[in-house]
């Protein structure tokens, strides 16, 4: 290939489009035929696809931590194996020290084979109904890995075509809930076969080198656009750190905080997360693909634009943590929390240094989040079901100039991207009545641009005993997330037992935690952060805000300085005026 | 004496009309839409043919014995905020469900977005106590002095109309009736619909959705159904009136005003059926319909002459679950805009510049680039013969639109910019069609390409190429092509049962399966009856909504009755058709597991006898002496000169090869190089590869 070959431009476009198209096939047939409610209902996996030179071409967000850590493990794959590859292997592999998340989430990777070579790596990363470790009856999260589960490092689960026996008999006699994992290796199975169906047929259609030569075009392209976004940002370096609670084995509640060093220069960003805490003792370490993913993330979630996510646009994102700190830990830390508290901690420091930069673009932290996974025997289905409970993680969004958050979407580790269950599924699947799920009056973090609303959860277990860890954050006023440029943080978020016998409990998270038939597990999760101060917000929104019971008149009054009759529903206009110019007196 | 039948679709901006006499004979003709009361265009397009029949309008009505109607007021009215004001009423703790529409982003990478605004506001959704579990059993009685609150709030806000959905009340519907009778009662000036009576299917997201978007719209089209048989009637039509609905079927008024829901997809619906009538000449039963307008494409796949049906259809992103044609629609239009984007890769649409400030070309204000644009750059369009004449087109303004904002960022020169712009937009437009047909299992190289809409034919040719799809049919008068298809469709009606049963011999009840298969064939042939179709003109298909044992998401297959019911013997056949389409669609299949019924679904088909087209004569001139000059084009990177030639003067037996154009008043066609044309007895354009025989390429369109 000559140097100053013309590229077309046509093509370039064409193959970008293909390439988004079968990454969302492969993410579709996932969630269709999953038989995990995490997948199918929630969308708790990701997809990608590398080329050749184990680039990342196109991935697909479900759920955004997860698919940012495919490439890293299908790199991490064709390494390990690079002479000994072959035309219908299949890997599966879950190593956290080896380019995944955590334990729980497996891929599956296929390298597709054009005319004798591998042209390209398809894979699914998903979470896995249980991937070993102990029984349901203790907590599972362990101080390390070892605790944890099953580790499988990257190993053919299929040799050319044909299923590797070893490799598949280790993992069902290990796992508690064989096939539903079965089922769902499967589905992931699907989605990297179609892929390879997809990319051979492309490549019969265009030839291996022009189809290369397109990559290259789009890698550089998006390199490109990438530089031109963050070209935007003045230079500077910047700080942000955020603390979250974490418990130690003693279960004493304690604060992990992340410390975010930005530094921009030109068109290239460093991250260094070298002064955040040390290690711990407990599963609140986060992998080294956890890590780079959270920085990637919320970076293209605040950047003023929006870039393709694949190799040439992470380029310019350099990250780096002083092994030994909980955001690069030394292996056998516990990992368990790569998916959600310590990336999720992250991501709020790094939003707190961006705000420095750019405050017009960037937008208040989403809520902190709070999650039960537990496993449970249906009487009525005769099945035991693994759970994680994404009713708990509805989890709205800060504001930003211009725009409130939005209500749903998930913390920042899915950015929208995962979806909520059916409540009618969730009750034909678990022995569960939800009893409530809404939004909670007042809940949201206030602001010129307030946040999403907080909800209310409320479930009660019907069947003898559930068994499963709560975990999470935002119950400690130092781990709520905070508003800025003058906008409020929400209160932390409460959680309660209602025990058959009428007796409440107020309980908090990071504790293995069993349900008794009939108990009420009631949760008020927390709003996002507010953006800009309440005073300044329209009253007309305010209003509003009242109209539906987003917003009290109190609050309306006392937060916000709009005077609201509550019967007609009509803004007092000389009132408000009154109130709001006092406060700027003040 | 009745002759006439008329088909006629309102569209959003203009309605057209196809009349059929007796004797096979066909017109069309095409009026403004009036809105907010379409009727007033409806009549007068009626109005219209009379006085060209020379006859005074009541006779003229009174000579219609059918009148097919396809309407896109109830999308409209979502569009433009104009539904009526709605209150929900579901069950207390779970006022937000409906709004949040499950959680999420459209777009995940920025804050600066918001959600679109609801169809209810959170305040005119009010809870109810009460609650039925997932077996049926009530296990909260119904708080009916919620129900008498929210209604008070509902008539403070002056609410016309009232949906409601409580939990599984497919599977036990007590609370949901009582709430309804309450309304009715206490605001019998509401109109109100419930969830199970609307789509007794499980999932009360898509089941709430599907009732609200049915209360909000009801009202608005019960006003114009009524209007305008009122107008019809009194001016003589003694006719029978029938709606086209979303699933490609037609209904009768008063089904109609039940299920307001099932009319949004009413104006294109048209377009499947209509593909299917063009195709049954040349026997071609495996199709891709396509029609592309100004800022939309849609294509549907149809097989063994049947559209593919969804469950899952968001309008104005308003999801509805009703069975509706599965069309596939993309952003790629005439006026779709060419843009380069930051990172330096050229894209065309989704954003369109429609037809208000339209095309640079239009000289209507817009300066945006598009694919009218790059059309008319590259010679395709004539500036002189758009729309049969009637708007002229300017190409230096489309040149400055391409040169600035195409050729100077990418550094190409005119004309390799606007051929850029067309490829991609094929592209664009090819991908929307894997979407249709491979992304459901099918492969679209068996199928033929039917193109309708003024701004498709100029595609064609490099979409099929790029699809290795051998045969495109380009009918000669697409503007009435969805008032065409309406005339031709069937009553068509869509049960649906929750049914929960493991499909293992010996641990599923068949009486119970068959009972309930029985129950929607009474109630199809029930309404039919009442809709006038006689026992014999009555078909009626089963289907199962299956999964593999355990998972979540179901594939709607055919479900076998070998000997009139179901019985465990059919489990096999079952399982077998099932495990196949689970292969194409997700690319694996698990056979040993055994499958779960969720649903049972039946298709009740009332035939009704439809118009026979008259043949049109075989045209003996030459087809030289249709060729009104030539033109320069660029294509494939050169400039050729091609000849073209006057539609109005083709007809059937005339052959050509391309490349050359064809320009009909109302869509120009592009033939290839490389590919010829033949034009068949109802003047479509038969269009395939140069050197095939067209019996060969039919027959070989089944073998796959």
């Amino acid at each position: 290939m000559s140097e100053n070959k013309k590229i077309d431009p046509v093509f370039v476009a064409i193959l970008d489009s293909h390439l988004n198209a079968i990454a969302e096939e492969m993410g579709t047939a996932v969630m269709r035929t999953s038989m995990n409610p995490v997948f199918a209902e929630a969308g708790d996996f990701g997809v990608a696809i590398l080329d050749s030179k184990l680039r990342l071409v196109v991935e697909k967000d479900y759920l955004a931590i997860l698919a940012s850590a495919v490439s890293s493990s299908i790199v991490n794959i064709a390494q390990a194996y690079e002479e000994d590859t072959f035309e219908g292997d299949i890997f599966i592999h879950n190593d956290p020290y080896a380019g995944n998340t955590h334990i729980g989430d497996v891929n599956i990777v296929k390298p597709v084979f054009h005319q004798g070579k591998i042209q390209f790596w398809a894979g699914v990363k998903g979470h896995l109904p249980d991937m070993g470790g102990p029984g349901f009856k203790v907590s599972c999260y362990g101080s390390t890995e070892y605790e944890n589960g099953l580790i499988l490092p990257a190993c053919k689960l299929y040799e050319k075509g044909k299923l590797n026996r070893g490799v598949y008999d280790i993992i069902m006699r290990n796992n508690k809930l064989p096939e539903a994992t079965w089922g769902d290796i499967m589905c992931e199975i699907g989605g990297v076969t179609i892929a390879e169906k997809r990319l051979q047929q492309l490549l019969d259609q265009y030839g291996d080198e022009t189809f290369n030569n397109a990559i290259d075009e789009i890698l550089n392209s998006s390199e490109k656009q990438m530089r031109y976004l963050i070209a935007q940002i003045p230079d500077g370096d910047y700080y942000g750190e955020k603390s979250v609670e974490y418990r130690e084995p003693s279960l004493e509640i304690k604060r992990l905080t992340a410390r975010v060093k930005l530094s921009k220069q030109g068109e290239e960003i460093s991250i260094d997360l070298s002064d955040s805490d040390p290690q711990v003792n407990n599963c609140w370490n986060c992998s080294w693909a956890g890590t780079v993913g959270a920085c990637q993330l919320i970076l293209a979630y605040n950047l003023p634009g929006i870039a393709r996510r694949n190799q040439g646009s992470m380029a310019p994102i350099k990250v780096f943590a002083r092994e030994g700190t909980f955001t690069n830990p030394k292996f056998p830390a516990s990992t368990l929390m790569t998916t959600t508290e310590s990336p999720d901690c992250i991501m709020e420091a790094v939003v707190k240094a961006l705000s420095q930069a750019i405050p017009a673009h960037v937008a208040a932290p989403h809520a902190k989040h709070a999650h039960y996974v537990y496993t449970v025997y249906n009487n009525r289905t005769n099945r035991t079901l693994r759970n994680v409970d994404f009713f708990m993680v509805c989890d709205p969004s800060g504001g930003t100039e211009g725009y409130d958050g939005w209500d749903m979407g998930g913390p920042s580790f899915q950015l929208g991207g995962a979806q909520f269950p059916d409540l009618e599924i969730y009750e034909l699947l678990l022995p569960i009545h939800i009893l409530r799920h809404e939004h909670e009056i007042d809940s949201a973090g206030d602001g010129k641009y307030r946040s999403g609303l907080g909800h209310v959860y409320k479930v009660q277990y019907l069947t003898d005993i559930v068994h499963g860890h709560l975990s999470g954050a935002g119950m400690e006023d130092y781990s709520v997330p905070q508003g800025l440029f003058g906008g409020h943080s929400p209160k932390p978020s409460t959680m309660e037992i209602q025990h058959s016998d009428g007796q409440k409990e107020r309980i908090k998270v990071n504790l293995p935690f069993t349900f008794q038939s009939g108990d009420i597990f009631e949760f008020h999760n927390m709003g996002g952060a507010g953006f800009g101060n309440p005073f300044e917000r329209d009253p007309e929104k305010v209003l509003a805000d009242v109209k539906d019971e987003h917003i009290s008149v109190s609050k309306a009054r006392e937060i916000y300085g709009v005077v609201i009759d509550g019967d007609k529903l009509k803004i007092d206009i000389d009132a408000t005026e009154i109130m709001r110019k006092q406060s700027k007196n003040k | 004496m009745p002759k006439y039948r008329i088909g006629i679709d309102v569209g959003g901006t203009f309605t057209d009309y196809l009349c059929v006499n007796d004797a096979g004979i066909s017109e069309i003709y095409k009026v403004p839409s009036t809105y907010p009361d379409p009727s007033i265009g409806t009549m007068k397009g009626l109005n219209d043919m009379a006085i060209n029949k020379n006859v005074p309008l009541s006779q003229f009505l009174s000579e219609i014995s059918l009148i097919v109607h396809g309407t896109t007021i109830t999308t409209n009215m979502v569009l433009t905020g104009s539904q009526a004001k709605t209150g929900f009423i579901t069950v207390k703790g779970f006022r937000d469900y409906v709004n949040e529409r499950r959680g999420r982003k459209r777009t995940l990478f920025t804050p600066k977005e918001s959600p679109p605004a609801p169809l209810v506001p959170r305040y005119l959704i009010q809870c109810v106590g009460g609650r039925i579990d997932c077996e049926g059993k009530e296990f909260i009685p119904l708080d009916e002095n919620d129900v008498y609150e929210a209604i008070d709030i509902f008539k403070k806000e002056k609410v016309e109309a009232i949906a409601v959905s409580l939990f599984f009340s497919f599977l036990n519907p007590s609370h949901e009736l009582r709430v309804k009778e309450i309304i009715e009662k206490e605001m019998p000036e509401a109109y109100v619909c419930v969830s199970h009576q609307v789509l007794p299917q499980v999932r009360i997201y898509e089941r709430a959705s599907t009732t609200i978007f049915n209360a909000a719209v009801a009202p608005g089209l019960r006003l114009y159904i009524n209007n305008l048989l009122a107008k019809l009637t009194d001016n003589g039509f003694c006719g029978n009136m029938l709606l086209m609905q979303s699933n490609g079927g037609v209904m009768s008024p008063e089904m109609a005003m039940n299920f307001a829901v099932n009319t949004l997809l009413s104006g294109p619906a048209g377009g499947p059926k209509a593909a299917l009538f063009y195709s049954e000449a040349h026997n071609i039963q495996d199709i891709i319909s396509v029609d592309m307008g100004g800022t939309s494409f849609d294509a549907c796949l149809i097989r063994n002459g049947e559209p593919e049906i969804t469950i899952e259809n968001d309008v104005a992103e308003y999801r509805t679950a009703v069975p509706s044609l599965a069309i596939h629609s993309i952003g790629a239009g005439g006026g779709s805009i060419a843009w380069v984007d930051s990172s330096g890769i050229l894209q065309v649409g989704p954003r369109s510049a429609g037809a208000n400030p339209g095309p640079a070309c239009y000289d209507a204000g817009g300066d945006d680039p598009t694919v009218s644009d790059a059309d008319l750059i590259l010679g395709y369009l004539n500036p002189d013969y758009f729309l049969g004449g009637k708007k002229k087109l300017y190409p230096a303004k489309a040149e400055e639109a391409i040169r600035k904002k195409v050729a100077q960022p990418l550094k190409l020169d005119l004309h390799h910019a606007a051929s850029a712009i067309y490829k991609i937009i094929n592209m664009n437009m090819a991908q929307g069609i894997k979407m249709a047909s491979i992304r459901r299992g099918y492969d679209p190289r068996a199928c033929a390409l039917v193109v309708a809409g003024g701004a498709g034919p100029v595609h064609a040719c490099d979409i099929a190429k790029e699809l290795e799809m051998k045969l495109l049919l380009i009918p000669k008068t697409s503007s009435a092509f969805c008032a065409t298809g309406m005339l031709v469709s069937d009553l068509k009606h869509d049960y649906v049962r929750s049914c929960y049963a493991l499909m293992k011999e010996g641990q599923f009840d068949a009486v119970m399966i068959n009972s309930l298969l029985q129950q929607m064939e009474d109630e199809g042939r029930e309404t039919l009856a009442r809709e006038g179709v006689l026992p014999d003109k009555i078909e009626i298909s089963y289907y199962a909504d299956l999964r593999y044992l355990w998972q979540l998401r179901e594939v709607e297959v055919p479900f076998p009755r070998t000997d009139g019911s179901f019985t465990p013997k059919d489990i096999d056949e079952l399982h077998g058709i099932f495990d196949q389409k689970h292969r194409d669609l997700y690319g694996y299949d698990l056979p040993d597991i055994p499958l779960e019924l969720i649903c049972l679904r039946a298709k009740v088909k009332g035939i009704i006898e439809k118009p026979r087209f008259k043949d049109t004569l075989v045209v003996n001139t030459p087809v030289s002496s249709t060729i009104k000059g030539h033109r320069k084009i660029f294509y494939n990177d050169d400039f050729i000169t091609v000849p073209i030639h006057d539609g109005r003067l083709m007809g059937h037996g005339h052959q050509l090869v391309g490349p050359a154009i064809i320009e009909e008043p109302t869509t120009t066609i592009l033939v290839t190089t490389g590919y010829q044309m033949i034009c068949d007895k109802y003047g479509s354009y038969l269009v395939f590869a140069q050197g095939e025989d067209l019996n060969m390429v039919l027959d070989n369109l089944t073998q796959y």
